[in-house]
């Protein structure tokens, strides 16, 4: 089942300023795929997310959403497709002000009519699949440890049902078991869900464990993108200097004893 | 075909004759509303077979599957004995299993408190509040007193900083709203004194007022929502940035990098704030008593140092600055540092700020009043 393109950016440019953080970048995200994103720090992933995730307009270039070309789209539309891209942001972006259960709650709020019911349920469910007690669910945002945090914003993307899911560094900070937890869950949910993920992470283990294929950014462009196997083997020497050292040789052991 | 964004909304049909529900529609979180999910089960009461037909279903996610098994559970409630899945697709099927593994739990709503434990609760949080008040006033003199005894650390450069930006940062709205003032009340005196033909005691009017009460005050609740509630925002966005930590970790007293520096600024510029209020209001009442009730420029100067309480009324007004200072600046740094949690909460510190802020340099100006009226001067 080769799956369509359900993202294509083709020919971005984003600066800041001065400084070019992409230059011609192109990238194709297929249905229901893992996509992992990999690259050094201030390399621009960050930016590249959002610029996927209508977060951000490129200052040159075509992003095209489930065939839709986001430059000449209509704010109707706009807000259509936004309901179905769900965005994990790096260090969570709860509201602190509300609980996680009222975090959770707030989209179905804001965009559905469910019955009061229905809504609660469809909460705790959201909460229950992001892997949290339900005893977190009365709690507020900093009354959690690290995982939980990222669990809470799992569940809140998870809220709409959202077809394509990014998240920024979802194991970052988080301690190796706690890490394996959670992409032992987006593969899950994933799987579960029909769910397209695209992910930002330094993790190799994520990266071994988790990704259907890798890409890998490079001189402000992806320059590879390849199951992780594939990848390792490239001889761009971005890429092999990354992938250089002994750290590497360990994940891959690791992923291959888990299997 | 990949753009499924047209959205047809669930719809459910009972078939009371062959004992069927039909569902139709997407079965999605943006498609689905109460009238909906309800509409015509009653109709089945009594049966003891019903099949619930998810054949017209186009779509469904986790809510879908959600609303489907409520559905199926009501009407377990209804006395159905026997309730059959049709027509579901095997990912569907996946979906309905995997959602009903996870039981529908729904939190217990949040206690509620009695009207006399809410009392309680917002009495003490006011008691603790004061208390932790005092506290800081404890440190800060202790802080300052590090300062006496080891002169070296003072901060001149943060001092200087902080003077620019709340004293001379702060000339233009202090003046102009004082010589408002000094216009106000000449225009508004002005008239009654006319009617007995005493225009020159303007001049005492403008004078007494504005140095003794107005002055002071209208500065010190400028600084109040001005000053003070930056002071509040600054530290309280650093407590959840957790700057504050860092500082006591890097072996700083956040006190003595974040409050000091600001409580003497405070007291520096206060009094020069209050003396140019006090010049910007008399040329205020000058303008008017000039222009409007035919004092000239030259009767009012004469007059100005022969008013009665002349002297006495421009230090009364300056005694006050200092402890305005201290009330501004220390209230202001206290609910800063008092911010916990999230952002909402340094909006909440912020507007306890001015207003105890203002609250309080009012209730002491009062206390003012009244002891140099037993004083006598
Ligand atoms: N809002 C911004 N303003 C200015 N520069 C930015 C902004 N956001 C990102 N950048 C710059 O873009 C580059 C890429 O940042 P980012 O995408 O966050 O990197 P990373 O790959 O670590 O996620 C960095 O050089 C950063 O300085
Ligand atoms: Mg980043």
């Amino acid at each position: 089942m080769r799956a369509e393109p359900i993202i294509q950016l083709s020919g971005i440019h984003n600066c800041f300023g001065r400084n070019v953080v992409h230059e011609d970048l192109s990238l194709e995200v297929y249905r229901g795929e893992i996509l992992g994103i990999i690259g050094v720090s201030g390399g621009g992933k960050t930016v590249l997310l959002h610029t996927m995730a209508l977060l951000r307009r490129p200052d040159r270039g075509e992003v095209r959403i489930f065939g839709h070309d986001t430059r000449v789209i209509t704010p109707a539309a706009e807000r259509r497709l936004r309901l179905r891209l769900g965005f994990m942001f790096q260090n969570g972006a709860l509201f602190s002000s509300l609980t996680v259960f009222e975090n959770v709650c707030f989209p179905l709020d804001e965009h559905t009519r469910l019955p009061e019911e229905l809504k609660r349920e469809v909460v705790m469910l959201k909460i229950q699949l992001a892997g949290l007690e339900t005893e977190a669910a009365a709690k507020c945002p900093r009354a959690l440890s690290g995982g939980m945090v990222k669990r809470a914003a799992l569940a809140r993307t998870l809220a709409l049902d959202p077809e394509v899911l990014f998240l920024d560094e979802p194991t970052a900070g988080l301690d190796p078991v706690t890490a394996g937890a959670f992409d032992d869950l987006v593969v899950e949910l994933k799987s579960m869900l029909g769910l397209t993920v695209v992910m930002v992470t330094h993790d190799l283990d994520t990266l071994w464990s988790a990704t259907d294929r890798v890409a890998f950014l490079a001189d402000r462009r992806i320059v590879a993108v390849a199951p992780i196997e594939e990848l390792t083997k490239n001889s761009h020497p971005a890429i092999a200097a990354y992938f250089s050292g002994r750290r590497v040789e360990q994940a891959r052991e690791r992923a291959w004893k888990a299997k | 075909m990949f753009d499924s964004s047209a959205t047809i909304p669930a719809r459910l049909k009972v078939d009371d004759v062959a004992g069927r529900v039909l569902l139709s529609g997407d079965w999605t979180v943006l498609c689905l509303s109460e009238d909906v999910l309800t509409a015509g089960l009653q109709m089945l009461a009594g049966r003891r077979r019903v099949v619930i037909d998810g054949l017209g279903i186009a779509a469904m996610d986790t809510s879908g599957a959600r609303a489907v098994l409520d559905l199926s559970a009501r009407l377990e409630q209804a006395g159905i004995e026997r309730i059959d899945f049709k027509g579901f697709s095997e990912t569907q099927r996946r979906l309905l299993l995997l959602v009903r593994e996870m039981p529908a739990v729904i939190p217990p709503p949040p206690e509620q408190q009695s009207l006399l434990e809410h009392l309680g609760m917002v009495t003490l949080a006011i008691l603790k509040d004061v208390l932790a008040y005092l506290a800081f006033i404890g440190s800060l003199t202790f802080q300052a007193l590090y300062w006496l005894l080891d002169p070296r650390r003072i901060r001149l450069r943060v001092i200087l900083a902080e003077i620019q930006i709340a004293g001379v940062n702060a000339l233009p709205i202090v003046g102009l709203l004082s010589f408002l003032m000094g216009v106000v009340i000449a225009y508004q005196g002005g008239d009654p004194l006319d009617q007995y033909g005493a225009n020159i005691f303007i001049v005492d009017l403008v004078g007494l007022t504005m140095l003794r009460e107005i002055a002071p005050l209208v500065t010190a609740i400028i600084m109040a929502g001005r000053t003070g509630s930056a002071y509040t925002a600054q530290i309280g966005a650093m407590r959840i940035t957790e700057e504050v930590e860092a500082l006591r970790s890097l072996a700083i007293h956040p006190l003595e990098i974040l409050a000091l520096p600001k409580l003497v600024a405070m007291i520096v510029v206060m009094p020069l704030l209050i003396v140019f209020a006090d010049l910007a209001g008399l040329v205020g009442g000058i303008v008017v008593s000039d222009l409007l009730f035919g004092v000239s420029l030259e009767s009012y100067l004469e007059r100005l140092p022969q008013t009665f309480l002349m002297p006495s009324s421009f230090w009364i007004g300056l005694v006050k600055a200092p402890v305005f200072a201290l009330i501004i600046t220390s209230i202001g740094c206290h609910q800063g540092f008092q911010v916990r949690g999230g952002a909402a909460s340094v909006g909440y510190a912020t507007t306890r700020s001015v207003v105890q802020s203002i609250f309080l340099v009012i209730v002491v100006d009062a206390l003012f009043s009244i002891v140099f009226n037993t004083l006598d001067l």
